[in-house]
């Protein structure tokens, strides 16, 4: 697997596509910035949001409680599960009972993070994404780069010939809407026949029960109310207290994600239609562990609006795929460490800590402050390569002794101006896309004894 | 008001016209500056490599020649913003500035006798921007303002011009301008080009590492345009 | 142990931090003028718009947008949705409208089937001028005791700009959205 480091270079080396890429998903992020700007309480909301979440996360185990007996009593069945491989499991073995070999999934980040699609296909079920841009990439057998717009490292001509390849679209026909009605046509046919329906949750509400989910396509809902069996998984840290405070998140998320004013559809889920089994999964894997962290708690108070995708200059620039994890971008480097410190280590300094993510989050999650602490934390743990401690541990030697300092910033200019051969070649990452500094005659200091 | 001056390691070593001009430039406005000779680094280029830990003795370092100030001065934002969130010392962190910031909040500088009749591109630095917020950021839905701006209105002739995405990032980010070096690159570049547009014949910050980065990739392509610090606009005669 | 028990002591076991809820939310500017503000976000979302006093005086524009097309209008319920796949027009009530984002409050007593406002090719929604609030807070101030066992706000036809960003009339869900403000 590649690095981000090294993924994204390779991402870059198309810089046709690069440009595209940054530019397309400035234009979202330009978008949430005038409808964000039309609304004067924007900052307020915000607020009012990051502190609802605060107090949700703080009596987290109260609320999941009083969900779970109210969304019982709507006649929901509600299913605890520690980590993906029970989710999984839960899921197969609803599945199971109902007979169902082909079911169909609305967009769930959570089923990405279990690898739900692996598990059932392994099991000989056929899972079929529906969101448009989902049904895309696993035709391609790719994962979403985006957990908003997860084609949006495609081009019309690459969903163009995959369409062609899967659904027999003519060849060179690259046109969005006729592939979207291809694809509506084609999914048609599974939400008619589909028993078993697999939806996310956007948020639980606590005080009644029940769950929203929001969608632009449609698709959550087309596989919900015709399947006999309604599964909806979410985290744990999806919970809200009340309904009211819907009115807060659902003001902030589609501004945030697409610079909508609401998505097209919010659906309440209260209970099941009659004759309809209908199906919680109440998933922890990891965030409790996140939970009792101080320093990354309040990554879960995430919406996944994708704001912080959208804005980051680095996620621009290199794809979701670089960050070989299910939820890419700034919030992902955070919440990848959570699950494997050593496979994501290179996530938390994939960034220039700008901190443009953690002006744009609706929930004010600290983002970038949480990528430097994971860089501490890491690097305590000793997953750093052998010669960054190294070089570490010298500066700070140098660092801590004036003299020494002096000293060697005094052969360095020596050797950039009598030498720079040194430095000026390709084992410097600096050089091979940008010169070197000048360097002066004398250092500050020396020029300010002189002075006196 | 004993003011002290914090000369960065990489503006000691590569870029003492730097310090100089913020110097020249505070003693013009009547303070007296001090200039703690023992002075090495903030400690933020392992901090941000997640390596807090080790600067223990560049913090100790740092108070040792520090610790007796009012005021600690220095031209470069992100040092300063590494100084007054992580440095152990409160009083070093409640005593640390950064140039522009102390010369509109503590100074109230309200005249210059500076003189750049140029055209400049602003680019505003993220650490100073958002983490010390000597500007409005675009993400917020806020009054806009900017303290490098202001100090610019002070100076005759000069023309300054944002570039489009006003306060992008560069793409500097400390280590990750070689760690990530493809990315850190193609930020720069992106961001030049966007200066470039606007036909200006500097680009000039409140940060040297900032600027650092985007003159290498002005220079590897061979442009004219030269980048300069802020305070080298504010103390031109 | 179930899963249960060990995600709620997990997280029992962590320090008690007090922590409170903020309180209900009010938006800062109460609109002057909800049936425009409603008008002018449902054109923002691509809905189609019609002033009509009552259901007869629709009825002609209604058949000049969506002509030759099999329009259905009775509420009585449908217990298989499957059976509304055929329905080229679906004429539904909704309750009340919220002016800040065009969004339409449906609740499944007054839908033939949950998924009817999703499986029909076209859609349209009767709602009175005088039942627009000016935002999400009004709305579920309003719907506060209300409870459906599905509903949904409801805005615009459904969309998706999955290729390349442009955007896309009918993905899954209705092609077109028709607001008739009676
Ligand atoms: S971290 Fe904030 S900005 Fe990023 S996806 Fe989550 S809620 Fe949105």
């Amino acid at each position: 697997m590649l690095n981000h480091a090294e993924a994204s270079e390779k991402f870059i080396e198309d810089a046709e596509r690069t440009t595209w890429h940054d530019e397309t998903l400035w234009f979202v992020r330009s978008k949430r910035d005038k409808v964000s700007k039309l609304l004067p309480e924007w900052e307020a909301l915000r607020e009012q949001a990051s502190l609802i979440k605060d107090h949700t996360l703080a009596n987290l185990g109260q609320y999941l409680i009083e969900f779970e007996s109210n969304a019982q009593k709507n006649g929901i069945k509600v299913h605890w599960a520690k980590d993906a491989q029970e989710h999984n499991e839960i899921v197969h073995s609803i599945i199971s009972k109902h007979g169902g070999k082909a079911l169909v999934k609305s967009k769930s980040m959570l089923t990405e993070e279990c690898h739900l699609n692996e598990f059932l296909t392994k099991k000989g079920v056929e899972v079929v994404d529906t969101d448009l841009g989902e049904r895309i990439v696993q035709f391609r057998n790719e994962v979403p780069s985006h957990i908003v717009l997860p084609a949006i490292h495609l081009k019309k001509e690459d969903v163009g010939e995959t369409f062609h390849e899967f659904l027999g679209t003519p060849k060179g026909n690259k046109d969005p809407q006729f592939l979207t009605e291809a694809a509506r046509q084609h999914l048609r046919g599974y939400f008619l026949g589909a028993n078993v329906a697999i939806t996310g949750v956007n948020f639980a509400v606590a005080e009644t029960g029940e769950f929203v989910v929001c969608t632009n396509e449609g698709n959550a809902d087309m596989g919900a109310h015709l399947a006999k069996v309604h599964i909806a998984c979410m985290g744990i840290e999806k919970m809200i207290p009340k309904r009211k405070d819907l009115g807060v998140f659902l003001r902030l998320l589609a501004r945030s994600a697409t610079g909508q004013l609401i998505t097209t559809y919010s659906s309440h889920f209260a209970k099941p239609r009659k004759g309809q089994e209908m199906h919680i999964i109440l998933v922890d894997n990891g965030r409790t562990r996140q939970l009792a962290r101080d320093e990354f708690r309040n990554s879960l108070k995430c919406i996944r609006c994708a704001a912080c995708f959208n804005t980051c200059p680095v996620y621009r620039r290199s794809g979701g795929h670089s960050y070989h994890q299910p939820v890419a971008g700034p919030i992902g480097s955070i919440l990848a460490p959570n699950f494997d410190k050593s496979a994501n280590v290179d996530l938390p300094f994939a960034s220039t800590l700008c901190g443009s993510c953690s002006n744009v989050c609706p929930v004010k999650i600290n983002i970038h402050e949480q990528l430097w602490f994971w860089r501490q934390d890491l690097m305590k743990d000793g997953l750093a390569p052998l010669g960054k401690s190294l070089s570490m541990k010298g500066m700070a030697f140098m660092f801590s002794n004036p003299t020494i300092f002096k000293m060697a910033g005094y052969m360095g200019r020596l050797v950039m101006r009598f030498a720079p051969f040194i430095v000026n070649n390709s084992f410097n990452p600096w050089f091979k896309q940008r010169e070197m500094p000048e360097a002066p005659k004398e250092s500050f200091q020396s020029w300010y004894k002189n002075r006196k | 008001m004993r003011v002290a001056l914090f000369v960065p390691c990489y503006v000691d070593q590569f870029y003492p016209q730097v310090a100089v001009a913020t110097l020249e430039l505070l003693e013009k406005l009547g303070v007296e500056v001090h200039v703690p000779s023992n002075q090495t680094c903030c400690g933020q280029p392992m901090a941000n490599a997640g390596f807090a830990s080790s600067t223990e003795g560049c913090d100790t370092n740092f108070f040792k020649n520090f610790e007796g100030f009012d005021y600690i001065v220095g031209p470069t934002g992100s040092c300063i913003l590494h100084l007054k969130e992580h440095h152990p010392s409160e009083k070093i962190r409640s005593s640390v500035y950064e140039i522009c910031e102390f010369l509109v909040d503590v100074l109230k500088v309200k005249s210059l006798s500076a003189n750049f009749p140029h055209k400049i591109g602003l680019h505003q630095s993220c650490h100073g921007q958002r983490g010390l917020r000597l500007s409005s950021m675009t993400e917020l839905n806020e009054a806009p303002f900017s303290k490098l701006a202001q100090l610019l209105d002070l100076v005759k002739g000069v023309e300054y011009v944002y570039p489009e995405r006003a306060d992008e990032c560069c793409g500097f980010g400390g280590t990750f301008c070689v760690t990530e070096e493809a990315v850190s690159v193609r930020m720069g570049q992106d961001r030049v080009e966007s200066h470039l547009k606007n036909e200006i014949e500097f680009i000039v910050g409140g940060d040297t590492s900032c600027l650092m980065h985007m003159e290498g990739i002005l220079k590897r392509q061979g442009s004219k345009v030269q980048v300069k610090h802020i305070v080298e606009i504010l103390n031109h005669a | 142990m179930s899963s249960r028990s060990e995600i709620l002591g997990a997280i029992q076991a962590l320090e008690k931090r007090e922590i409170h809820h903020p309180g209900d939310f009010k938006s800062y500017k109460a609109t002057q003028d909800l049936v425009g503000d409603f008008k002018n976000s449902l054109s923002i979302v691509g809905a189609i718009c019609i002033e009509a006093e009552n259901k007869q005086k629709a009825e002609a524009r209604l058949s000049e947008i969506y002509p030759d097309l099999l329009r259905y209008t009775s509420h009585d319920v449908v217990t298989n949705g499957l059976e509304l796949e055929a329905v080229d027009v679906l004429e539904i009530d909704g309750l009340f409208g919220v002016a800040e984002n065009g969004a339409i409050w449906l609740s499944d007593q007054f839908l033939p089937n949950r998924v009817a406002p999703f499986i029909c090719q076209h859609l349209v929604i009767y709602v009175a001028k005088s039942e627009i609030v000016a935002t999400l807070h009004e709305a579920y101030e309003r719907l506060d005791g209300h409870y459906a066992d599905f509903a949904l706000f409801l805005s615009g036809p459904s969309k998706t700009a999955d290729i390349e960003q442009s955007l896309v009339i009918g993905a899954h869900g209705a092609r077109s959205l028709t607001i008739i403000l009676t």
